[in-house]
């Protein structure tokens, strides 16, 4: 069996300043200095893979994964982990600019990496932290002619066959899928990727991954949208503080001037 | 321009929220309402505020709960009645719809906007990105246009005397070939948070199982319902359908606690809605204080179990 998976690294932007995001325009943001991650669910879609794989493999089958990603940065702490996890191959296409908020593009351009790829599932985060467009999986699966499975919260892989379970807002369900498909991993059951030990670390020193030059503007235009303005909004609440000796006195003088908070 | 607002009929008056939402500035335009499934509530539809309103009738009543399956019949009463802009109320289902219409009727998408505006020459989305960090505002020109909203907290219209024009469309849907042993699973958990008029939202700061379930008692003697943050969640220290935020459920109760979270955007994407918004935190340079309306500075489990002990006490 042959997964891909997509994944994308942005900043920790739970590590960026206050201050930083109040001088956002249409330009964009200073993120330059931010720790960088793999986006969550992308995260999240990587370690799904690792999972059938290892699951796939006490069934006696062979799963070999490969993952793709799109930006200029230099991953390759990134990409020397994931080989360390089980990832065989690392595909990384080069973009003139960062397209955050072009889906439509950054599906073709993905669509156009994956062709150099065999896979049986594609696995994808539901949405990067950064753009949030929320909409690649979609529009990925479309260029492939695959249906998009979202808000996949497991992807187990039992007696053959691969085993989902999605969020339905109103719900779960669970089914068993029978055909190449793009599962877009939401919040996962196993949203963490796995450590790597020294010993995986050592073994993959040598492996790189392959750059790609990507041609985008033959993917510009239709159904992307223009970006007109960025802001970072005012806060519209102001924080009255509960004073008090002790975590009593706080409890009693909270109960007192909001008896909203009592009576129900 | 013509715009057509689907919800779900388990959720129709989320409607009145969004048709509150849309802006437009056209002189020639209509707004009719999609109804996913049948509506079984006449009294409910006179506090809708809108004309005209269709109901969607998939093959089978159980074909509603498959996406591929409600986004061929609303792209089947497209087909036969075209508009420009397809609205949907955000959510995982919502979402959902939106993207799948957008790809079936190859028109631009917007997912998770909290703002629309129309005029001659296009349309115009508001939205959070960078986690909700940021709003982006988006345009464009050339439609149909499919986008979900966030529905802000619903002001329900008094009954009024008269009723809404009803139409029915039914399309034929079949359930996906490729997908077999199909179990659905409601969780009435998630419903519970999304109801209840106080939340008490834990944060990753309550640190162990056992103050978890502390606050899940004190949840219960205010009778507010426990949920919380995705570190909370991903822990798992509180169920997976009770966590808040952009990427879980948006709350609009009357009063959130928050207890040991550090107020990240997405997180308070799920909480701002609340008409007063209370936060515990033992860090007095919190973020959530720069975005709530009562602050305690404390350490959360002392605070929850004074709060606690004045409930045991009466
Ligand atoms: C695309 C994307 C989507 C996301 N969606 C969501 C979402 O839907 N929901 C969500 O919650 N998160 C979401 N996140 C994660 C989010 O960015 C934050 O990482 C998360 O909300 C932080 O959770 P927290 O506040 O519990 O933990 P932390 O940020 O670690 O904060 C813990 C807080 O507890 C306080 N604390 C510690 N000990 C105590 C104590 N004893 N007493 C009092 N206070 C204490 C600390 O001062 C700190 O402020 C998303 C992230 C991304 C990138």
């Amino acid at each position: 069996m042959n997964i891909l998976c997509c994944f994308k690294i942005v900043s920790d932007l739970d590590l960026v300043m206050e201050r930083d995001w109040s001088s956002a325009d249409v330009s964009g943001v200073d993120l330059s200095y931010v720790k960088k991650v793999i986006s969550c669910f992308d995260e999240a879609g990587i370690e799904t893979a690792l999972r059938i794989k290892d699951s796939a493999e006490k069934q006696g089958e062979t799963v070999h994964i490969t993952a793709i990603t799109l930006g200029n940065g230099k991953y390759e702490a990134f990409f020397k982990n994931l080989f360390a996890v089980g990832v065989e191959r690392i595909l990384q296409g080069t973009l003139s600019t960062e397209r955050l908020f072009s889906p439509y593009m950054l599906s073709g351009i993905l669509s156009e990496l994956a062709g150099n790829c065999e896979y049986d599932l594609v696995i994808t985060g539901m949405q990067s932290a950064d753009g949030a467009n929320g909409l690649t999986p979609y529009f990925l699966a479309e260029r492939q002619g695959i249906p998009c499975i979202n808000n996949v919260s497991e992807l187990q892989y039992t007696d053959g066959k691969l085993k989902v379970t999605c969020d339905m807002g109103n719900g779960v369900r669970k089914a068993t899928v029978h055909t190449p498909a793009l599962y877009a991993i939401g919040n996962s059951v196993n949203p963490y990727l796995r450590m790597a030990t020294l010993k995986q670390k050592l073994a993959v020193s040598k492996l790189s991954a392959e750059t790609i030059e990507i041609s985008e503007t033959s993917y510009s235009g239709g159904r992307n949208a223009e970006l007109c303005s960025l802001s970072h909004e005012k806060k519209m609440r102001h924080c009255v503080f509960v004073e008090g000796k002790t975590c009593g006195d706080k409890a009693a003088k909270l109960l007192e001037a909001y008896p909203e908070v009592v009576k129900r | 321009m013509k715009i057509s607002v689907v919800c779900f009929s388990d959720e129709l008056l989320i409607a009145n929220s969004l048709l509150s939402q849309i802006s437009v500035k056209q002189t020639e335009n209509s707004i009719e309402l999609w109804v996913l499934g049948g509506i079984d509530d006449t009294q409910k539809v006179k506090k809708l505020n809108i004309q005209k309103i269709t109901e969607i009738i998939p093959s089978e009543q159980a074909h509603l709960k498959e996406p591929v399956c409600c986004a061929d019949a609303v792209y089947k009463c497209f087909c036969r009645h075209p508009v420009d802009v397809i609205v949907l109320p955000s959510g995982l289902r919502g979402d959902d719809l939106a993207a799948r219409l957008s790809v079936l009727i190859s028109g631009g998408c917007m997912l998770q906007a909290i703002e629309f505006s129309c005029d001659e020459s296009g349309a115009s989305v508001r939205k959070p990105v960078y986690s909700g960090n940021l709003h982006a505002t988006f345009r464009f020109e050339t439609l149909p246009l499919v986008l979900s909203l966030i529905p802000s907290p619903n002001e329900e219209k008094e009954q009024s005397n008269d009723t809404p024009e009803l139409a029915r469309f039914e399309a034929k849907t079949e359930p996906p070939a490729w997908l077999t042993n199909i179990e659905y699973e409601s969780t009435e958990n998630g419903d519970l948070l999304k109801s209840s008029e106080l939340v008490i939202a834990a944060g990753r700061g309550v640190g162990k199982a056992e103050s978890f379930r502390k606050l899940e008692e004190l949840a219960e003697v205010m009778g507010g319902v426990l949920g919380g943050t995705r570190p909370a969640v991903y822990d798992g220290k509180i169920p997976r359908e009770r966590m808040i935020g952009s990427s879980a459920a948006v709350l609009s109760p009357k009063c959130s606690i928050v207890f040991g979270a550090s107020g990240a955007a997405p997180f308070l994407a799920g909480v701002e809605k609340s008409k007063l918004l209370i936060a515990v935190n033992r860090d007095p340079n919190a973020l959530i204080f720069d975005n709530c309306d009562v602050g305690v500075i404390a350490d959360c489990n002392e605070f929850a179990e004074a709060l606690l002990q004045k409930y045991r006490n009466g």
